[in-house]
């Protein structure tokens, strides 16, 4: 067994303790991982049997997704907590947590992929498998082919295994989570300095609420944060390396890396990682480039306080050309891209400043049927105010640690979670907020582990500042109040709070489970009707077809059908006016004449319900946003009796219509 | 438990790569075994090699958690780079030249790995007990079976989903009629056709589960222009008795 460093193992007796430490030396329990391991392929399996259930319409299903992703959670952060497990153990535990909650993101939808994004890239992916060649127009999103990292990955692998790339896209997806996890457990350890603190963190950001489901589909960013995570530890890990007098002998390496040679190692690994994270995720890799001027700067003011990390102003440079060329040379368009993506944000903040009350509207959006019950809505909103509760004490420990340069960054990353709440009570906001969990979590994991060893561990009484005063506790270790294991369980119980509300944060009931058709919601519109729709206009009319449909047929058809689905606008009508009108009038026929559009691909299944999301099409439609009762079937009828069009396709749910040039003319 | 020495490691990691190498390239896709040799081609070979890099050349031996993160990380940017570096050149993302791709990959992470000490971080394992190693084969098991469940619940609600229809093929002055049943269960359809001008045609065909067939349908007159015409296909026996298809299209000209 290999040892323990000193510091690391004291404390505890023979059976794993949480709390303070003993004299005697702990004996790392053996059991552990195999037994956590057994643990979570038992919840799998009630995962398993309540996707099936949920899917035919069994009453149960949710409960039993709800307990057996608690069970996980909360066994997973108890491990975490004992101070018995060795480095290794705990390399274990924070590998099979990761895993198994990316294997309840699988069981779900096992047989393809079903996610809005996942479809994207889906297409992304068999366009490089079909042409060998990178960049090919996406029409489903235009950024994804000029950030291949991933697709390249899949369709390589599909190339060499000969498995379907939804498989491929599985292993691989797979394969980062668990690069994900042991970088996490290895940056934390390394930041904190402590590898129960560090297996504790990285647990603890798998609480994020885009962590389940967003950042396990086949799409860029879950590719890119495991990278990210990489990256961040060979850049910490050179910090902490003593910096030498020695200059490398060649010249171009004094160039690449002006470091030095101590570290050198760490510091090409650190740019060969930034590299890959370019060419993969636009957002990461520009916040990975920030986070390093951060990380620099932080180094720079820790000098005052006696710190000794290098100052990795290199990296950073390099990170920024790396990410600042890509967008020049290659991928001019994502300023577009995510001007629209962030632009809303920044127009929501501006009505929460003039203290607009329309902008508040948390738990909004969608019908009723999307939105969590309330009890689950409470435990979201305390999974909020558990984080804001110990951002104050957690900042505090940073302070007193400030010599440590990825300490205080981290800390900083950390105080960034209060802006983003902020950011999510605007109704513009929503969508930026969502897309920065992932990133202000690296930081909130680290300060909330911190906390909760720091008040099982340190004879200050955290706590007592926070409720009672100082004096009433006195100096007495917190635990010796409350009790190492009652403390250790009201740790569990709040991470488990984390956990739970922070799905529900993001993602509405439905989409947690499979189950039968729901219109406009995304995933649950996503059935073998639409699939089977697609792949026959491919087989009879060949890829490339211009098709005008709703959201999630779109997406379909331009994965599964190879289809260039129509989007936007006529001047100022959107082209969902099609769909919203009670006949076929001039305007559409304008429309359609001018998006070149061949056919129409109409789900009457729309008109069984309002849009769970909102809207039917795009959030531009008429009634969008603001549908009570389903759209009139009548609306998406009309092309039968209409001149000008051919009902060429007909599967009872599903109707395509050709649209004759007599429309366009 | 010690493993061997970095040369025979080595020696056995040049081995199966070029046997992977070979099963990639000569057997053909869809095959169990190419598979396997593909994933291990991808994944388990390069990061082996990878593994026994030391970036960091200092006296502290690597944990497990730097050295898990190293080889898998690695592993995957290398899969991506030489992606991208087939992919934006002429020679194309093939088998052929991303084999090749991989195995100068792991060949070089061997010549490099070679000038190292021959300790290395593997050199040993944790013991575990044989009821800790049942737990974790029972865990494994847990996990394979319930994707096993999902899958097949899922494929069954794929069935269950699956729906008869009815396809126009053809366009201008020619069409014809296709009705297709990819359940798994034989269906009736009572095809109706009504054209403009012309007494109202009836008709009755049986499919088998997975089939489909061509309705003959006269679409066109003498002139080579057909009629504008209405196609309803009404299932009348079978697991979707009552579900009714149409078809339409207007007169040619």
């Amino acid at each position: 067994m290999p040892r323990e460093p000193a510091a690391f193992s004291q404390g505890g007796a023979t059976s794993p303790s949480f709390g303070t430490p003993s004299p005697a030396a702990p004996r790392p329990a053996q059991w552990l991982v195999p037994a956590f391991g057994l643990l979570v392929g038992t919840m799998l399996i009630v995962q398993a049997l309540a996707g099936d259930a949920s899917r035919n319409g069994r009453a149960g299903a949710l409960t039993a997704y709800w307990i057996s992703f608690s069970v996980i959670v909360a066994a997973a952060v108890g491990a975490q907590l004992l101070r018995s497990p060795t480095r290794t153990q705990r390399l274990g535990l924070v590998v099979v947590t990761g895993v198994g909650l990316y294997t309840i993101k699988v069981l779900a939808y096992p047989h393809g992929f079903t996610y809005y994004d996942e479809l994207s890239h889906y297409r992304t992916a068999a366009d490089i498998l079909r042409f060998g060649r990178a960049f090919h127009p996406n029409p489903a999103l235009a950024v994804s082919p000029y950030y291949p990292g991933l697709e390249l990955a899949t369709s390589a692998l599909a190339r060499l295994s000969g498995l379907a790339l939804t498989t491929c896209g599985l292993i691989l997806i797979g394969a980062g989570r668990v690069l994900l996890a042991a970088a996490l457990y290895a940056l934390f350890a390394e930041v904190t300095k402590s590898p129960r603190a560090g297996g504790l963190a990285s647990v603890l950001y798998m609480a994020n609420p885009s962590f389940l489901y967003f950042d396990g589909d086949f799409s860029y960013e879950s590719f890119a944060l495991p990278l990210a995570a990489l990256a961040l530890l060979l850049v910490v890990k050179w910090m902490r390396t003593p910096a030498g007098d020695g200059r490398s002998t060649m010249p171009l390496l004094r160039i690449v890396a002006p470091g030095g040679r101590e570290g050198l190692g760490l510091f090409l690994g650190a740019v060969v990682a930034l590299g890959a994270l370019t060419v993969t995720h636009h957002t990461t890799s520009y916040l990975i480039a920030v986070f390093l001027v951060v990380l620099s700067v932080c180094a720079l003011a820790s000098r005052r306080w006696g710190g000794t990390d290098r100052i990795p102003w290199h990296l950073a440079g390099w990170s920024i050309a790396m990410a600042g060329l890509w967008l020049g040379l290659v991928a001019p368009s994502t300023i577009k891209y995510l001007g629209a993506v962030f632009g809303p944000a920044i127009d929501g903040v501006k009505q929460v400043l003039l203290f607009n009350q329309a902008a508040y509207t948390p738990f909004s959006g969608g019908t009723p049927a999307g939105r969590a019950p309330l009890w689950l809505q409470i435990l979201a909103i305390a999974s909020v105010l558990i984080i804001l509760a110990f951002l104050p004490l957690g900042l505090e420990l940073v302070r007193r640690r400030r010599r440590e340069a990825p300490l205080l960054a981290v800390g900083l990353v950390a105080a960034a979670y209060v802006p983003v709440q902020a950011l999510r009570l605007t109704g513009a906001g929503i969508e930026s907020a969502n897309r920065s969990f992932e990133f202000v979590f690296f930081g909130v994991a680290a300060i909330l582990a911190l906390c909760f060893v720091h008040l099982l561990d340190h004879t200050e009484p955290p706590l007592a500042l926070a409720v009672r005063g100082r004096r009433l506790l006195g100096r007495r270790p917190a635990a010796a109040h409350i009790g190492s294991r009652r403390l250790a369980a009201l740790a569990v119980g709040a991470t488990s709070i984390l956990f739970v509300g922070g799905v529900i944060v993001l993602w509405p009931q439905y989409g947690l489970l499979p189950g039968r058709y729901i219109a406009g919601a995304d995933i649950r519109s996503v059935t073998d009707h639409g699939i089977a729709a697609a792949r026959w206009i491919r087989r009879e009319y060949g890829i490339g077809q211009r098709v005008l449909t709703d959201r999630s047929d779109a997406q379909i058809v331009a994965a599964y059908g190879d289809g260039d689905p129509i989007e936007g606008s006529v001047g100022s009508l959107s082209v969902a006016r099609v769909f919203v009108s009670s006949q076929v009038d001039g305007t559409d026929r304008e429309i359609l004449g001018s998006k070149h559009v061949g056919f129409v691909l109409v789900d009457t299944r729309l008109a069984t319900a309002p849009p769970a999301r909102g809207f039917y099409f795009a959030s531009t439609e008429l009634n969008g946003g603001t549908w009570t009762h389903p759209i009139v079937r009548s609306w998406l009828t009309k092309f039968a009796t209409a001149p000008g069009f051919s009902l060429v396709f007909d599967d009872g749910a599903i109707q395509v219509y050709r649209v004759l040039k007599a429309v366009s003319s | 438990v010690t493993l061997p020495p970095i040369i025979a490691r080595r020696g056995a990691c040049t081995a199966l790569s070029l046997i992977s190498a070979v099963l990639v390239l000569t057997l053909p896709s869809g095959d169990a075994l190419r598979a396997v040799a593909g994933l291990l081609l991808a994944g388990p070979l390069p990061a082996w090699s990878i593994d026994r890099l030391v970036l960091a050349r200092s006296r502290e031996r690597p944990s497990a958690e730097v050295r898990c993160s190293l080889a898998v990380g690695f592993t995957l940017v290398a899969v991506v780079g030489v992606g991208l570096l087939l992919a934006v050149t002429p020679v194309e993302l093939k088998v052929v030249p991303m084999v090749i791709g991989l195995l100068l990959v792991i060949a070089a992470c061997d010549l490099s790995s070679a000038a190292l000490p021959a300790g290395s971080a593997l050199r040993h394992s944790p013991r575990i007990a044989a009821w800790g190693l049942a737990c974790v084969a029972v865990g494994l098991g847990l996990g394979v079976a319930s994707f096993v469940v999902a899958r097949d619940s899922a494929v069954s609600a794929s069935r269950r989903q699956s729906t008869a229809y009815a396809y126009l093929l053809g366009s201008g002055t020619r069409y014809q009629v296709m009705l297709a049943n990819p359940t798994s269960a034989t269906q009736r359809f009572s095809v109706a056709v009504n054209r403009s001008g012309v007494s109202p045609m009836q008709l009755t065909r049986v499919l088998d589960a997975g089939t489909q067939l061509r309705v003959p349908v006269a679409t066109t007159s003498g002139r080579g222009r057909h009629r504008a015409f209405t196609v309803t296909a009404t299932v009348t026996a079978g697991p979707q008795r009552g579900l009714m298809l149409r078809l339409t299209a207007p007169a040619s000209g």
